[in-house]
């Protein structure tokens, strides 16, 4: 009995420090391991032996290997990290924004300043061709670096749209190796005695932290140690060992725009913008939807309003002579001519088309419309949100456009029906089509006197011009607002999101660092904790084979008698 | 607190970054010179220099504006000038006339003097600024004001209105004035001296520009020794008086106008130099204070770079043999 009991023992303790120093092993060789968190040997010890009246100890049993976690802290840094995805892209696409907006060297304003200088210059002036001519280049150079400004934030917007869509193809595979790590822990855990595998609950928390890192999610863990994973607002992505996919399509009214979709077996769902609300996917779509879409409709909105001023003072009926005592042309090409409202990719099959003109620029706000036909009439829903009823037929005015519905006849059904929607976007993308219309200096429109009764052309009038150059000073854009004052408010709105989402984005890596480093302090590797660990393991080892050495030489004694 | 192997790093990792960044921002600031790098890093101040720029880009265009009318108005002046002196000459001349005892060659004299100055004075109406517009041209400013017609009668060619230049968000300022305000003077009565009565003794219509009173001045002077012009000469000598009055007048205005936009070009220098300081306050950096920003930085990251490297070398593991 006493031999048994003290070789039990021995091999027990050697088991013990040989299982202990595999772990202190692991967790050295792990320590850099994304996510991984400190395993710890539980021990036990084995239950006594009644012998003789007494009970004897027969050495210890390895209970567990424990995940050193603290569950309250992982799910912390897990949603700290959806918000830290949010805020960082956020950050880092409005930073663009902000300073492409922001560069003096691609901004209108200093341009349009030049052109507005140079009209004044014909005021003082009117006769001297140089002069005109300035104005004539000046407003090339408006063109231009409205242009450029228009190349530079579209460029933004395809960046946006291609990182849309290969967030979707990360989530996706995401999705697919947690649906595996899923299974492997389900399986693990039936086969094992004591808990769960440790690591593979590491990799599984790691694949929801990305996740979460792209997009908001809510998470719950199992008994059986797998997660069910629910993105945008309770659409299911894993559940067990299921995966759906994130893909996306063409939103219904612009194909260039990209809108997401759940694909679950055969399945599709679209995912609307509204509820992806945290994560990359969350800041990219918010760039897009708020920021570019605003900035686009502003900007295309000052050079509507800018170009079609110029225009009405340049052509103004009896008060507009050019060099030669002919009446005023257009200066820029006329973008109020408006166009054709997209339709929804949902509508039915009809010959009903949407057209609008701008018949009052300065009424013109820059945000997007959207019409719908319901119940015999027209409504149109503004960009926020504001529902105004039309009526069924049409021609339709608002925010200083004119609508008309037109049925083109094209062997189509005559519409429209019920349900159909069309979204106007009337300023979007103007920017890049500003032109200058007039070539010959001698047309600018300068005098605002007609010829006298001989047709002498009055060479050294200057009235319309100044005029023309009078309207830096006017309130011409909607909201009682100067052309420079328009496009100030513009760059100070940008500015003000970016600088908000940096601020936030300081303050949430803050918070993250403090939440790791408090993870850190419970789950991390202290490789000196360890070395002392491998010498105390090691003495109990070889503590425990002198144990085994001890109980042979007493036996060869006892054999010896 | 439990501290693992990691935190070390991340720690050193944390701080270099965030010293890196705050180098970097004061490097952008410092090479730049301007705190605005764009509106996020402060949207209000960066709404302002806007605003400012624009100030500034219409004090500059008030400013060149004003420049054109005070090049118009000082050759206006130049000429009106002379063209003082010159009535003032044609009135001597006329009050010699009207002695009626004058020879035949002293009448001739006068005639000569009267018609030279006649072309001076031609030539001062006439005069072109130097874009080649007529100063006292009104909107027909490439047409000369002061012409003859078919029967050889001065008339005004160009129109009544008058050029004005913008200098102010309030000001249209009137840069010139029409020839046809000063040396023509179409509505002349018959009956234009103080008692009402015809000056004229032979019933004619006076004179109704500086130029035909001129022309009336040579047409007297070349009639015959002997020939009484005195009560003919009175009208002319009225006529040079109420001309010689109006160039007086429009010298007063030119000389004002002048004043008012020397005026407005101090006050630009001033709005200048107030918006450029308002500026430089709101986008400037100051180096000094940058600099030893980016020195405070760089310190930090030393001492962060210098610690890691002693932490990094202890370990346990080093003394277990």
């Amino acid at each position: 009995m006493g031999f048994a009991s003290i070789t039990n023992s021995g091999l027990s303790g050697l088991y013990a420090a040989q299982t202990e120093l595999a772990t202190s092993s692991h967790n050295i060789s792990n320590s850099t391991v994304e996510g991984y968190h400190r395993q710890r040997v539980v021990l036990q010890t084995q239950a006594p032996q009644l012998a003789s009246g007494f009970f004897i100890g027969q050495g210890v049993d390895v209970l567990t290997v424990q995940r050193v976690a603290d569950q309250f802290i992982d799910e912390q840094l897990r949603s700290a990290g959806s918000t830290s995805g949010y805020l960082d892209t956020l950050q880092l696409q409005l930073g663009q924004v902000d300073k492409a907006l922001s560069s003096g060297d691609a901004s209108p304003l200093p341009a349009m300043q030049s052109f507005f200088a140079a009209l004044s210059g014909v005021a003082a002036n009117p006769t001297s061709i140089p002069q005109r001519q300035t104005v004539l280049s000046n407003a090339r150079v408006v063109s231009e670096r409205f242009a450029g400004l228009q190349t530079r934030i579209d460029s933004i917007r395809r960046g946006v749209e291609v990182a849309v869509d290969s967030a979707a193809s990360e989530l996706t595979s995401y999705a697919k190796q947690l649906a595996q790590v899923n299974s492997a822990i389900v399986s693990g855990t039936l086969r094992a005695s004591g808990g769960q595998p440790a690591d593979l609950v590491d990799q599984r928390d790691v694949l929801v932290n990305k996740i979460s890192g792209l997009i908001n999610t809510s998470s719950l863990v199992r008994e059986d140690g797998s997660v069910t994973v629910f993105i945008a607002e309770g659409k299911p992505l894993v559940d067990g060992q299921f995966a759906a996919s994130v893909g996306t399509k063409a939103d219904p009214y612009d194909p260039q725009r990209r809108a997401l979709t759940l694909t679950i077996g055969d399945g599709t769902v679209s995912i609307p913008d509204r509820v992806v609300t945290n994560g990359k996917l969350g800041a990219l779509l918010a760039t897009r939807n708020e920021t570019l879409d605003y900035v686009d409709g502003q900007l295309g909105r000052l050079a509507l309003v800018l170009t079609d001023q110029i225009n009405r003072q340049q052509t103004a009926t009896g008060a507009a002579y050019d060099l030669d005592g002919q009446a005023g042309q257009n200066l820029f090409n006329s973008l109020v001519g408006g166009g054709t409202a997209l339709p929804s990719s949902n509508n039915t099959l009809s010959d009903v088309e949407l057209r609008y003109t701008v018949t009052d620029s300065t009424l013109v706000t820059g945000e997007k419309y959207r019409m719908s036909y319901a119940s015999g009439g027209w409504s149109v829903t503004d960009g926020k949100g504001q529902v105004t009823t039309l009526g069924p037929t049409g021609p339709f005015t608002f925010g200083g456009l004119t609508v008309s519905v037109v049925n083109l006849g094209n062997g189509r059904p005559t519409g429209p029906y019920q349900g159909d929607s069309f979204e106007i976007r009337p300023t979007a993308g103007l920017a890049a089509r500003v032109q200058v219309a007039l070539t010959d200096p001698r047309k600018i429109a300068a005098a605002s006197t007609a010829p006298d009764s001989q047709n002498r052309a009055r060479v050294g009038d200057g009235n319309n011009a100044q005029l023309m150059a009078d309207l830096q000073r006017a309130l011409s854009v909607a909201g009682g607002k100067t052309f420079a004052e328009s496009y100030a408010d513009m760059v100070g709105t940008v500015g003000i999101q970016a600088s908000s989402a940096e601020t936030r984005s300081t303050a949430q890596t803050a918070f993250v660092q403090q939440l790791q480093k408090q993870q850190e302090s419970l789950s991390g590797v202290n490789f000196d904790e360890e070395a002392a660990n491998l010498l105390r393991y090691q003495q109990a080892y070889q503590a425990s084979a002198k144990l085994l050495s001890i109980a042979g030489s007493l036996l060869d004694a006892i054999l010896q008698l | 607190m439990r501290v693992s192997s990691n935190m070390f790093f991340n720690a050193n990792a944390i701080s270099s970054q965030r010293a890196q960044n705050l180098m970097l921002k004061a490097q952008q600031q410092i090479s730049s010179s301007s705190k605005l790098q764009s509106a996020a890093d402060n949207p209000s101040d960066m709404l302002q220099v806007l605003r400012t720029n624009q100030n500034l880009a219409e004090i500059d265009q008030y400013r060149a504006a004003s420049k054109q009318a005070q090049t118009r108005l000082e050759i206006s002046e130049v000429s009106l000038s002379s063209m003082s002196s010159m009535v003032t000459r044609a009135r001597e001349l006329a009050v010699q006339l009207g002695n009626d005892s004058l020879s035949t060659g002293a009448r001739q004299a006068i005639g000569k003097e009267a018609a030279s100055l006649l072309q001076s004075m031609v030539a001062a109406a006439n005069i072109k600024d130097p874009n080649g517009e007529s100063a006292f041209a009104g909107y027909l400013s490439n047409v000369s004001p002061a012409g003859q017609d078919g029967s050889g009668n001065w008339v005004y060619q160009s129109d009544d209105n008058v050029r004005r230049v913008r200098i102010s968000d309030t000001r249209n300022l009137p840069a010139a004035s029409p020839a046809s305000a000063i040396f023509f003077d179409a509505a002349t009565p018959l009956t234009d001296d103080a008692s009402g009565n015809v000056i004229n003794s032979n019933g004619q219509p006076l004179p109704d520009s500086i130029f035909s009173t001129l022309k009336s001045l040579v047409y007297l002077s070349n009639k015959p020794a002997g020939t009484s012009v005195s009560p003919d000469i009175q009208g002319v000598i009225q006529r040079i008086s109420h001309f010689s009055d109006r160039i007086l007048t429009a010298r007063a205005d030119v000389g004002a106008m002048l004043g008012e936009v020397e005026a407005a070009q101090n006050a630009f220098d001033d709005s200048d130099l107030y918006l450029k300081t308002y500026k430089s306050g709101l986008q400037d950096i100051d180096l000094a204070e940058a600099i030893t920003r980016f020195t405070q930085q760089q310190t930090v990251l030393q001492a962060t770079q210098q610690s890691f490297t002693r932490i990094q070398g202890l370990s346990l593991f080093n003394y277990l043999q």
